[in-house]
């Protein structure tokens, strides 16, 4: 399993010492439309950025500076128009269809802006979504996710679907989800955005968290006070990192 | 372990595609009716276009393809210059009976039949049979079996014995409580009186399903009592009477059938031709009829298969009417799931997965549809049978296809919306509302 590489995140003595890097974007392009044409939008226009294990990034920028977009490539959604994304050990960036999805159910976590369950399904059968899609076998999916549940503190609710949930519990749902395969990154587009101020508050109390067990998360925000919380803070502007800063 | 893990994820599909199916009760139940109607349209019009033919076929069959019957009937009044003769005389004759035998090339056997008496009596029950004088030949001229005793033998016919083998309904009416074999029954016939006939055997029951094949033979073998034919002209003579409404009539008509037994069955259409000749010689009125079974077979067996192709492709128009329901439902499904999609997608899923599940769904449907309209459809031929009296029969076969069907319909009719599922762009599938 290539998967267990964080399953146990080494020691974090005090100092910047150089870390393993997960992620490395290299001039990486995004156009939307067709090029050249009237319709093109140069959505990221060369962006090249490391992410090492164990960070916690902020990426803000103002409403269509290509946070999504951005978020989307990193999530291997979508695929660059130009450059190089290396995630871990491979050249994602002109991976098919499949082996894509492949990636997604094994080494990403998302956490999206309106929570995005599934609404038939419970929470417990909500979280083993990428692990079915993996083929972990039904009792081992169940018991992670039994064993995830407590982190988020609703081991009550486990049988209950959605619509049954407050936005902070669905919320939470959707982390235990994310965190259900052990990813090397967790993906967050605007995860208290659908929230209040508090339950917000929570949610990025739970991130901390799991930044302190050494997860690597990147979340965009266009929120300072949310951007202030991480440790590294990047800024895009028309498609282009304007400022990539480290907290504290 | 592959293996294992594909058969456990077709199985979670499957569980999967239960609950949204089980999510949406009315709205699923109506999508399957289309199919259930469709299925069981196939069912009831295969079973009836089965129903209608079989009986005609089987009693075909059962007079032998390799045989040609004749049969007289009473010629029309021809004229009104014509006086009522007191003997009316009719029908096929001895002479004709030696002729045949003398002339006719790839004859193995022609069987005479008599109906000398209408009647018969066991105990205090009298019924009304018809008494047939015949040759033992008969036995093996058609297929008859004889359910207990033994058939007639040449011996009988040397000795002219009053024995006699019965019919299945004769049987159930006179002797419905004790066995035939060797007792003895009254034949009554005006002039002759009452003569004694003891049992030697029974007839199994002959099926025509309750439509007689008219044109084939109009004799209800069920209700037959067959007795030696040296008995039948000893005792009875070759006159005829009959007390109609008061008035007496008396007839004459030597044979009212001859089966005629061509060795091969190629043979059978130009010995019936010559047949054809020979008598049309010998009469001058047209009192006989030439019907050749295997004829008969030929149209019946070619209407069968146009009644099966005309009403299959009505129950078939049904059936497609069914998919296209389902089509258009699941349409409606990926779109209301457009969302979901682009979870599952976002998620790990692949296109393939997103196909199987949506597929999983419609093949549910179709076959959940299939398996009630089988359902359906079997009670439906069976109260078609009871109600309006047809007779209709379900194959096996008839069951698979039309259970093979729905499966195709589900196939054909769930590839494209579950295609449509795949194709769509995970990130615009997310943020769809
Ligand atoms: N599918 C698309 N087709 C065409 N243009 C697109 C598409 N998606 C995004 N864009 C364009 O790309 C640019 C970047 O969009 P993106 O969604 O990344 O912005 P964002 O930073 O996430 O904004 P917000 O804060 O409002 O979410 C915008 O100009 C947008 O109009
Ligand atoms: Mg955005």
């Amino acid at each position: 399993m290539k998967t267990a590489s964080i399953q146990s995140p080494p020691p974090r003595p005090p100092g910047h010492q150089p870390r393993k890097v997960l992620a490395r974007l290299d001039r990486l392009t995004k156009t939307y439309g067709v090029p050249g044409s009237a319709v093109e939008v140069p959505a990221l226009k060369g962006i090249s950025l490391t992410f090492e294990e164990g960070e916690y990034v902020a990426i803000c920028g103002h409403s269509g500076s290509g946070k999504s977009t951005l978020l989307n490539l990193l999530g291997c959604l979508d695929r660059p128009t130009g450059g190089r994304y290396i995630l871990g050990d491979a050249d994602v960036s002109r991976l098919d269809d499949d082996a894509l999805s492949d990636i997604r159910s094994k080494r990403l976590g998302f956490v999206f802006q309106s929570f995005n369950l599934i609404p038939q399904l419970t929470v417990l059968e909500n979280m083993e979504v990428p692990l079915f899609y993996q083929g972990v076998p039904p009792r081992l999916r169940r018991e992670k996710a039994i064993s995830l549940i407590e982190r988020v503190g609703l081991q009550h609710r486990i049988h209950h679907r959605p619509m049954e949930l407050s936005g902070g519990q669905q919320q939470r749902v959707a982390i235990a989800r994310a965190l259900i395969n052990d990813p090397l990154l967790i993906l967050a587009d605007e995860p208290t955005g659908n929230l209040d101020t508090a339950t917000g508050d929570m949610i990025l109390d739970i991130f901390a968290g799991l930044h302190k067990e050494g997860k690597t998360i990147l979340m965009v925000t266009h929120e300072d006070d949310v951007a202030a919380r991480c440790r590294r803070v990047i800024t895009l502007r028309d498609g282009q990192v304007i400022s990539d800063v480290q907290n504290d | 372990m592959l293996t294992t893990m594909y058969i456990s994820h077709a199985f979670e599909t499957t569980r999967l595609g239960l609950k949204n199916i089980y999510l949406h009760k009315l709205r699923s139940f109506l999508t399957a009716l289309g199919i259930i109607c469709g299925v069981a349209a196939v069912i009831c019009m295969l079973s009836i276009g089965e129903g209608a033919s079989e009986a005609e076929l089987a009693l075909i069959r059962l007079l032998g393809t390799n045989n040609i019957i004749l049969t007289s009937t009473k010629p029309e009044e021809t004229s009104a210059t014509e006086v009522r003769s007191w003997l009316l005389e009719y029908g096929l004759t001895r002479a004709d009976l030696q002729r045949i035998r003398g002339t006719i090339p790839n004859v193995v056997r022609v069987v005479p039949l008599r109906e000398v008496a209408y009647e018969a009596i066991y105990g205090t029950t009298q019924f009304p049979a018809t008494i047939v004088g015949t040759e033992p030949a008969l036995f093996n001229t058609i297929n008859l079996t004889i359910a207990s005793g033994r058939p007639l033998l040449p011996v009988d016919q040397a000795q002219a014995s009053q024995v006699c083998v019965i019919g299945d309904e004769v049987r159930a009416r006179l002797f419905a409580y004790e066995d035939p074999i060797g007792r003895t029954l009254i034949v009554n016939a005006p002039r002759s009186g009452y003569v004694p006939f003891k049992v030697v055997g029974v007839l199994s029951r002959v099926e025509t399903a309750g439509t007689p094949a008219k044109g084939v033979s109009e004799r209800n073998l069920n209700t037959d009592v067959f007795i030696p034919l040296s008995t039948a002209d000893h005792r009875y003579g070759d006159l005829k009477f009959k007390v109609r409404s008061g008035s007496r009539e008396m007839s004459k008509c030597t044979f009212s059938d001859l089966y005629v037994q061509v060795d091969e069955l190629e043979n059978v259409i130009p010995v019936s031709q010559m047949l054809q000749q020979l008598l049309a010689h010998g009469h001058s009125k047209k009192d006989y009829l030439v019907k050749v079974p295997l004829e008969r077979l030929k149209i019946a067996e070619a209407q069968k298969r146009q009644r099966q192709i005309t009403l299959g492709c009505i129950a078939g128009i049904s059936l497609l009417v069914g998919g296209i329901g389902i089509m258009n439902i699941m349409l409606a499904t990926v779109t209301e799931r457009t969302r979901e999609i682009g979870i599952r997608r976002a998620l790990g899923a692949k296109r393939r997965d997103i196909t199987f599940q949506f597929l999983v769904e419609a093949l549910i449907l179709s076959s959940v549809g299939g398996a009630i309209g089988v359902a359906t459809g079997t009670a439906g031929a069976f109260l078609i049978t009871w109600w309006v009296e047809w007779p209709t029969i379900i194959h096996a076969w008839t069951i698979l296809i039309s259970a093979g069907l729905a499966l195709a319909v589900g196939i054909f009719f769930g590839i494209y919306p579950a295609a449509t599922a795949a194709r769509l762009d995970p990130i615009e599938a997310l943020r769809h509302a």
